[in-house]
């Protein structure tokens, strides 16, 4: 059994009087890819973003029980240095409008590095990392925003790797892509497992197949309050789950 | 059944049809509607503008740009008594009435004597007449005889000025006249005349002479109406008055040259033409730029009708009858002398200092420069509060509004406030700076409160457009930054307002515009002086101030035009400024600079 990177204990979550998660309790694997997957509403994209405290945007949220981190309650924790162990990589490709170096370099700067030979190694080390590197390294320059759909899903990638996270959410960040780009996105988050812990938020069950070690199997039914039913080793999970539900959902019965 | 179906839809599909051929019209209409409109706006515009551009134009160009002077006199010997009287005077008269009493002064190094004027070199050379309507009758006649022969030329030459050449010898009548010979007119001639009156009673005692003072114009329009026999003119006839006084004749009686004098006391015994011309116009306001002691000019002139002063004006200010004349300038072809003189007239006028007085004399020079320091000073305070203000309003109050119940009603109260601003007249933010920073806060009539008003003014300009450009941020943006592990504060600076900035600065030159056009706000609060403000607790007069005023307390439509040119040029200017800065910072953003 791998070590455990973030610890999800009785965790419930509302939006005011509506409950959005109830008592959610997982242990996601370090240096493992896990998946979460289940049908639309259930709460998957609100819990991932537990995980980096996005959800403290949205004022009406509160919530209850615990997440630790490494050891630590991520509640207690101070945010923006929670958000620099627990990078993000959203659905939508979102670089800044800003050149592509100043696009990596924005993280590490922001926490205040100034070093131009270092901010300079870490953006050639990020771009590598994202499997970017050899298409922009003559252009660093360029604005971010003149890349493709899947080169700026890198540029983001490669972003959110600048600031040396130690878990990288990423909330479906292929839908946007064409099937090329997802196969790149893919192969990287594959490679991207041997450094970091991968949470990835994804619709598409062959998706989860393919990329994640284990999976997490949300799923709500009238209440609209999402559960988790199932989590395991994503083999497990596709081929013989436990929850009739769950074996309902990947054989396609609904969703 | 499955044909009835067809038969059914077939139906329903002519009947969509048809409604959708009549929304079409309905459409076509409104879009020519609006294609009509909008063709009126833009036919509207061009015309307002040509308009503009055309008296601006004549303005520059034009006999307009002759500026009236300062003090008028309304006969020679009146403006030779002011100008012995007053120091730094400079004033223009008939060369009969030059005495010691004034100093002569020579143009383009020829002095006014009746030699220079008798061979033609000095250039102000005039001739005077007599004017008649239609054949003169045998007493006018009799008249013109006597005064055109020898005898009546040499009491020319003994008034001072220049008589006729080859004049006949006076043949004494054979018959005698009898009635009486009525004229007036021109108060260069009168004396004259009265001279000669009495000499030619020897002659008809039975024709008795009067003669009336007045000017040329009202000789001419005495003669034309019939009220005197004879007109005295000190200039030629007018195109207007030969058509509307049909068969005007005038008669040569002989040659006058005006006069430039100045006080004796100045050390100044000659000017250049374009010297002339600058003084008149009230571009130069000081002896000490042409040669003489630190002393203020003091201009002095003609009543309108006067024919000295008209002759006067045609002569220096006119450009045409400068080139004839081949006193102008440059060299080259007139068409080019004109250009060159006319963008000499727009330079001088951008850069010369009003004039005190009521003439709307001088340049606009301070004017400018003050509406600039307005603008700087204006913005330098709404700027930083309106852009502040609205990033607290879009990024924090929003926000936390959602958890407090009264601070959403603050925020929602200070947006009702900022639109509903907008929308004051702005004679009401003048009265408000006004009675706050002018009286209360004892600020005075100065930059400084007129800047606060203008600021007040403003701030919902820029509030609203710098909101509405931080709500075009997109949200992935703030959460990217966030995400990354910067702060809220550097996730402004560094995302945020960069992104919003092309709108920022829409808004900020909007404001300009609002400045520089801004007229009710200063005229209250800004004072009216026409000197440069040397700090912000002074007194100052934008553009569109001078503009007011030339039109309303000056009445002097001329320079108010050409002003009104430099305005509009501005704010054509600043809208081209606007969309070159808001088209680069936006391909800048997309990546395709």
């Amino acid at each position: 059994m791998t070590a455990t990177m973030l610890a999800v204990q009785d965790f419930s979550l509302y939006y005011g009087q509506f409950k959005a998660l109830d008592r959610i309790a997982v242990e996601i694997p370090a240096r493992q890819v896990t998946a979460i997957i289940g049908p639309s509403g259930c709460g998957k994209s609100t819990f991932l973003r537990t995980f980096n405290r996005m959800n403290d945007l949205i004022p009406a949220v509160r919530t209850e029980g615990k997440v630790w981190l490494d050891g630590a309650n991520i509640f207690d924790m101070d945010v923006v240095a929670l958000r620099r162990q627990v990078g993000m990589v959203f659905q939508r490709p979102n670089p800044f409008p800003k050149s592509i170096f100043d696009n990596v370099a924005y993280g590490p700067r922001m926490n205040g590095l100034r070093d131009k030979a270092k901010l300079g190694e870490i953006v050639e080390r990020s771009l590598r990392d994202a499997a970017l590197w050899d298409e922009v390294k003559d252009d660093l320059g360029k604005s971010g925003m003149a890349l493709s759909g899947g080169q700026q899903q890198r540029l983001c990638i490669a972003r959110a790797l600048a600031v040396a996270p130690e878990v990288i959410l990423m909330d479906e960040p292929a839908s946007a892509l064409d099937p090329i780009a997802t196969l790149r996105i893919e192969d990287l988050i594959r490679e991207l497992r041997q450094k970091y812990t991968i949470v990835i938020v994804t619709h598409n069950m062959q998706q989860a197949a393919r990329v994640s070690d284990y999976t997490a199997f949300f799923y709500t039914d009238e209440s609209r309050t999402g559960i988790l039913v199932e989590f395991d080793k994503t083999k497990k999970i596709f081929t013989n789950p436990e929850d009739k539900r769950t074996e309902d959902y990947i054989t396609g019965r609904f969703g | 059944m499955a044909m009835a179906n067809e038969a059914v839809v077939q139906k329903a599909r002519v009947a969509v049809d048809t409604q959708l051929r009549q929304r079409h019209w309905v459409e076509r209409l409104a879009f020519g509607g609006l294609w009509l409109t909008g063709g009126v706006v833009i036919v509207v515009l061009f015309f307002v503008i040509g308009y503009l551009l055309f008296q601006s134009v004549q303005f520059f160009v034009g006999p307009e740009n002759v500026l009236e002077a300062v003090t008028l006199a309304d006969s020679n010997e009146a403006l030779r008594e002011k100008v012995a009287e007053t120091p730094g005077a400079i004033g223009y008269l008939s060369l009969a009435y030059l005495d010691e009493t004034t100093r002569p002064v020579a143009l383009n190094a020829v002095a006014p004597t009746v030699a220079h004027v008798t061979a033609d070199t000095y250039p102000l050379r005039r001739t005077l007449y007599m004017v008649t309507l239609g054949e003169p009758t045998p007493a006018t006649q009799a008249w013109l005889d006597f005064v055109r022969s020898a005898d009546g030329q040499r009491l020319v030459a003994e008034a001072g000025y220049v008589a006729l050449a080859n004049a006949p010898e006076y043949q004494p009548p054979a018959t005698t006249l009898s009635g009486e010979l009525k004229m007036a007119g021109s108060t260069t001639v009168e004396p004259l005349a009265e001279q000669l009156a009495t000499a030619f009673a020897q002659y008809y005692p039975g024709l008795p002479v009067t003669v009336e003072g007045g000017d040329s114009t009202a000789g001419i329009k005495a003669v034309g109406k019939g009220s005197v026999d004879i007109g005295m003119s000190s200039r030629d006839l007018k195109e207007v008055e030969l058509r509307r006084y049909q068969d005007l004749r005038a008669f040569a009686i002989g040659y006058d040259g005006i006069a430039v004098v100045v006080n004796g006391a100045l050390p100044v015994s000659g000017l250049t033409y374009n010297q002339l011309r600058d003084i008149y116009n009230g571009y130069i306001a000081n002896w000490a730029n042409v040669g003489g002691p630190d002393l203020p000019i003091v201009v002095v002139g003609r009543e309108s009708g006067s024919g000295t002063s008209e002759s006067f004006e045609a002569w220096v200010m006119s450009k045409d009858r400068l080139m004839q004349r081949g006193l102008a300038t440059g060299d080259g072809p007139m068409w080019a002398q004109g250009f060159w003189a006319s963008l000499k007239a727009v330079v001088r006028f951008l850069t010369a200092k009003p004039l005190p007085g009521m003439g709307g004399k001088g340049g606009i020079s301070t004017t400018i420069i003050t509406t600039f320091y307005m603008v700087l000073l204006t913005l330098a305070i709404a700027t930083p509060l309106g852009v502040g203000a609205a990033i607290y309003l879009v990024e924090y109050a929003g926000e936390m509004g959602s958890q407090s119940a009264g601070l959403k009603k603050v925020v929602e109260i200070i947006r009702f406030a900022v639109e509903t601003l907008a929308g004051v007249p702005s004679i009401i933010f003048g009265l408000f700076g006004f009675a706050l920073f002018v009286t209360v806060m004892r600020l005075g009539l100065s930059m400084l409160s007129g800047a606060l008003a203008g600021a007040c003014l403003i701030l919902p300009v820029i509030i609203r457009t710098t909101e509405e450009a931080l709500l075009t941020v997109p949200r992935a943006y703030r959460e990217g930054s966030l995400a990354l592990g910067a702060t809220k504060w550097q996730t402004n600076w560094q995302v945020v307002l960069p992104t919003a900035m092309p709108g920022i600065v829409t808004g900020v030159i909007l404001s300009v515009g609002r400045i520089v056009s801004e007229t009710a706000v200063f005229y209250v609060t800004l004072g009216g002086s026409i000197h440069l403000p040397e700090s912000v607790m002074d007194q100052g007069r934008t553009m569109v101030l001078h503009l007011y005023s030339l039109l309303m307390d000056a009445n002097a439509p001329a320079p108010a035009m050409g002003t009104a040119m430099v305005l509009v040029v501005t704010i054509v200017g600043i809208n081209l400024t606007i969309n070159a800065l808001s088209n680069r910072l936006t391909r800048r953003m997309q990546g395709k600079s």
